[in-house]
């Protein structure tokens, strides 16, 4: 049954895609957006009607991601391959400097005692009960520690996210230290 | 629509950089993962004569868990009990504490012991890289935090997201195409990257940040915490003897009040003692959870209900970390889905590599020497997987080792050989590696054994060497 009903669900996924890749290839733009936005809903209405929306929506989101990429491959283009131009290399190959191993390094490490502050400060002031608290701050601190590497890592000054992390962990820190002292 | 330059250089020079630094170690955690969510079947082709049960009834449970008890060693253990599933046909009794116990029939007869070497062993690899703990979940953790702020980064830098969501340009220049195909496997399939890598860090990181986290939001009731958070626990200090609860009437008395749920796996705490805690799994069929425990305390007296299904959102949100992660929230379609998105997943890390090593080389920057270790890594790694393989039908008992040795060997490897054969060399190589573990298992099991599911995966397999053997030609 799960089966059936996940193939029908990839079928309209696969009409809604196509006429999402007309709509954006620019022929008759309106009517292809109107049928892929129908034809999207009815698969997600399809997986919900079957499985119930607490399963039916993953299950539908599942299936988009290999029905689009199937619909962006058909629709690819071969061209004739570019003869490459070679250069001159270098005596030595260009390593990675050591700035950016440590910038690097800096990124990765120290967001570790910012996030966990973080997630000690919503673990503390997050308006829900302990139980709640405890675990939307167990889902919330990977993404946070994910965009702390993220922003540390592009930064352009590394004086620039120090002094915004040791700012962020006073912060934490203050609102922490009632607990454990 | 357009992003902001500045926004746009930073993020690409970090997304570059993180890549560089954790590609190798996000591509094997993918891989591995991949295979990862056909554990179930690997297990079944593994030992495919082990007894094939569908479904077990009240009295096989309870007779399973006081045959169990029986075992010499066993008092005041855990036993647990783990029952077939539709992809999983076995019914499997575990002593954790003893490594004992094995597969058992239908009515609970324990009839030979596990032995699925190399599954396991690829399962612990992606689990913490066969590493002690906390260190391996820690690195597996880390990584999966990378491959978030890689999905960021990667975001960031896109500034053509839109623009470009359509195409894919093959042939022309390369790095043209290999940015292509890196992008809209990277975008399409987004909302599944960003899934695996939230709810894998989370189960990496979880009994490492736990004890952090518990005092603070109960304020040092780490027990209440434990409690609310993942069930009731044995009381330690009452080990007097004490029989086992009435198991059959409870199951029935679940199955009745809670249909169309079955039960599917019952966990016994302290066993055969007057603290012990009696944990009943029954299916949720319409809920995104991996089940629905029922607690009972030795007098066969109901706790609590887990909370899983119909609980609090924050159970519930507990309940949904592992199906979400292994794809196991709607049949085998849906794991299915999550092999293909692995392998897109691998990929992305591969292409993302590529796309480097192709703007050096473009730069007069050639690195011959990354090219080659990166092409060793990327085909080095499903070999060191199908040798481990060929080891363990060898009956190997340090998969671990063997694999380091295989890994280092194709680096090795990637010295001597240059880069035009070697792709195609590691290629090759895999495809009669996957042809000799087909012929191992029929030598060993036979063309048609207990399990149906055998023939079926070596089958795959069969296609695996014909897809692979296509591309070390085409190569």
């Amino acid at each position: 049954m799960a089966i059936i009903t996940t193939g029908l669900v990839a079928l309209t996924f696969i009409v809604g895609c196509w006429a999402m890749r007309k709509a954006w290839l620019g022929s008759r733009r309106q009517m292809y957006a109107g049928v892929s936005f129908a034809s999207l809903l009815l698969g997600v209405g399809i997986a919900v009607s079957d499985f119930g929306a607490e399963l039916g929506i993953p299950i539908a989101i599942s299936a988009f991601a290999p029905v689009a990429l199937l619909v962006v491959a058909l629709g690819r283009t071969v061209r004739a391959p570019i003869r490459r131009i070679v250069r001159a290399a270098p005596a030595q190959s260009r390593n990675i400097p050591f700035s950016d191993t440590a910038r690097m390094l800096a990124a990765v490490m120290l967001t570790v005692p910012i996030t966990l502050a973080i997630g000690g400060a919503l673990v503390v002031l997050l308006p829900f009960e302990a139980q709640t608290r405890v675990v939307v701050t167990l889902y919330l601190l990977p993404l946070l520690w994910a965009c702390a590497i993220a922003w540390a890592i592009s930064a352009t000054k590394v004086r620039s996210v120090v002094i915004a992390g040791a700012g962020i962990l006073s912060v934490c820190m203050a609102v922490l230290l009632p607990k454990l002292a | 629509m357009r992003w902001n330059p500045a926004l746009v250089r930073a993020a690409l020079a970090g997304h570059s950089l993180l890549g560089l630094a954790f590609g190798a170690l996000i591509y094997q955690i993918c891989l591995t993962g991949t295979l990862s969510v056909f554990a179930a079947e690997f297990r079944r082709w593994e030992q495919p004569a082990a007894p094939y049960v569908t479904s077990v009834s009240p009295e096989g449970y309870a007779h399973a868990a006081a045959h169990a008890l029986g075992m010499p060693g066993v008092a005041e253990q855990r036993v647990l009990l783990v029952g077939p599933k539709p992809h999983f046909p076995r019914f499997e009794v575990r002593l954790p504490q003893s490594n004992g116990g094995g597969y058992a029939d239908e009515n609970g007869n324990v009839i030979e012991a596990v032995q699925t070497p190399w599954t396991d062993f690829v399962v612990h690899l992606h689990d913490d890289l066969h590493i002690p703990y906390p260190w391996g979940s820690l690195i597996v953790g880390l990584s999966g935090a990378i491959l978030l702020a890689l999905i960021v980064t990667g975001v960031c830098a896109h500034s053509r997201i839109f623009r470009d969501a359509f195409y894919l340009r093959r042939g022309g220049s390369e790095q043209l195409s290999e940015a292509d195909l890196h992008n809209r496997m990277s975008v399409w399939a987004l909302p599944f990257h960003a899934t695996v890598a939230l709810t894998g860090t989370i189960l990496a990181l979880v009994w490492i940040v736990a004890p952090l986290l518990l005092p603070l939001g109960y304020d040092g009731d780490v027990r209440r915490a434990m409690t609310e958070l993942i069930g009731p626990q044995p009381l330690a200090q009452e080990r007097d003897p004490s029989a086992l609860p009435d198991i059959t009437s409870l199951i029935r008395k679940i199955e009745t009040d809670h249909a169309p749920a079955k039960v599917n796996m019952v966990d016994i705490n302290q066993a055969g003692t007057m603290g012990q805690l009696l944990r009943i799994s029954a299916t949720a069929p319409a809920d995104l959870t991996r089940g629905e425990d029922y607690y009972f305390a030795a007098d066969a007296r109901f706790i609590a209900s887990g909370g899983y299904a119909a609980g609090p959102v924050a159970k519930q949100l507990i309940g949904a970390l592992t199906p979400l992660h292994f794809g196991t929230f709607g049949g085998f379609p849906i794991r299915l889905i999550y092999g293909v998105l692995g392998i897109a997943l691998c990929a992305i890390c591969a292409t993302g590599i590529n796309i480097w090593l192709i703007r050096q080389r473009n730069r007069g920057r050639s690195s011959e020497v990354w090219a080659r270790v990166w092409t060793a890594v990327v085909w080095g790694q499903p070999l060191a997987l199908v040798l481990s393989a060929t080891g363990a039908g060898f009956g190997s008992s340090s998969l671990p080792l063997l694999y380091v040795v295989f890994t280092l060997l194709t680096i090795f490897i990637s010295t001597i050989v240059p880069l035009q054969r070697l792709r195609s060399l590691l290629i090759g190589v895999t495809a009669a590696g996957v042809a000799s573990v087909i012929i191992a298992h029929i030598f060993v099991h036979g063309l048609r054994p207990t399990d149906p599911i055998a023939p079926v995966v070596n089958a795959f397999l069969a296609m695996t060497v014909l897809a692979l053997t296509w591309m070390a030609r085409r190569t």
